[in-house]
């Protein structure tokens, strides 16, 4: 006997979700059956400050692309994560690198996870318990030339089921172009 | 033969065994008849008690699976009972 199941997930609660069907017979027999349901969600992603460093020199056998980058994740997002069970990737500009569960380490007041030192890839991700959070990574190859500074490049985050994702203007030194305002100028020259 | 439960059939005869074979679909406790008839038409009959217990019904709800936010999860469930006389009743937590 077949059946069909169909439910909505409307506002924001921690997944996985349990869906449990029970089939009760006539003599009272039960049996049951769980699904899991993981709904997935976005979130605002606003970079506060971001940094690009080229090696386009090659002067080592493997280029030292570096990018920094923090910001801050709801802590909404932090409430759903779960390190044991959860995956954090974050892409930019094309890479993606992905820290599985279980690689973050709990120090003080934040969530940290220290990538091998000389290999390419993340060296650092630190996600404090106020959603702050700080990348370092060093690629080999980030799909940038100088010459494409300044200019926009995405940028994502993954934790858990949360995913923010956004552009990162960078100035022609491949840092994060702020918008600042106009110095006021006194009309009268002084 | 007649199995209790409406069923009454003939039975293989071997020498002196007879061989008994019916599947129940519904649980309960069914009196079994047996009758012997021979040449002359003379019925021996007699009879036991069969308990047929219920069985649980074997579910399979689907698939994990993954759906964004305000999005609609569907996904098809089966079930299994051999008593199929039954009648069931479904929950979804």
């Amino acid at each position: 006997m077949n059946f069909n199941l169909s439910h909505t997930y409307t506002g924001h609660q921690c997944s996985p979700f349990a869906v449990t069907v029970t089939v009760t017979d006539g003599g009272g027999g039960e049996g049951s059956s769980t699904a899991q349901v993981t709904v997935n969600y976005e979130y605002e992603l606003s970079v506060h400050k971001a940094n690009v460093r080229l090696d386009r020199r090659r002067r080592h056998r493997s280029n030292r692309d570096h990018f920094d980058v923090e910001s801050r994740v709801p802590l909404s997002v932090l409430d759903c994560f779960n390190p044991e069970t959860d995956a954090v990737t974050v892409s930019f500009q094309g890479l993606e690198w992905v820290i599985d569960a279980e690689f973050f380490v709990r120090k003080d007041d934040e969530w940290e996870f220290k990538g091998p030192r000389r290999e390419a890839g993340a060296r650092k991700f630190d996600l404090r318990d106020d959603g702050r959070f700080k990348i370092q990574a060093r690629y080999r190859n980030i799909d940038l030339d100088r010459a494409d500074f300044p200019g926009v490049v995405g940028f994502s985050v993954s934790i858990g089921p949360a995913s923010g994702d956004t552009e990162i203007q960078l100035d022609q030194h491949g840092r994060l172009r702020k918008e600042r305002p106009k110095r006021f100028r006194c009309p009268w020259g002084r | 033969m007649d199995y209790g439960d409406g069923t009454a059939e003939g039975a293989p005869v071997n020498g002196t065994s007879v061989w008994l074979s019916h599947a129940y679909v519904q649980d309960g406790t069914y009196t079994v008849t047996v009758a012997v008839t021979d040449d002359a038409g003379a019925v021996g009959p007699n009879s036991g008690s069969v308990v047929v217990n219920n069985v649980t019904p074997t579910v399979d709800a689907g698939p994990d699976a993954t759906v964004f936010e305000s999005g609609t999860f569907e996904s098809a469930g089966s079930f299994t009972d051999p008593g199929t006389a039954d009648s069931w009743s479904a929950t979804v937590n």
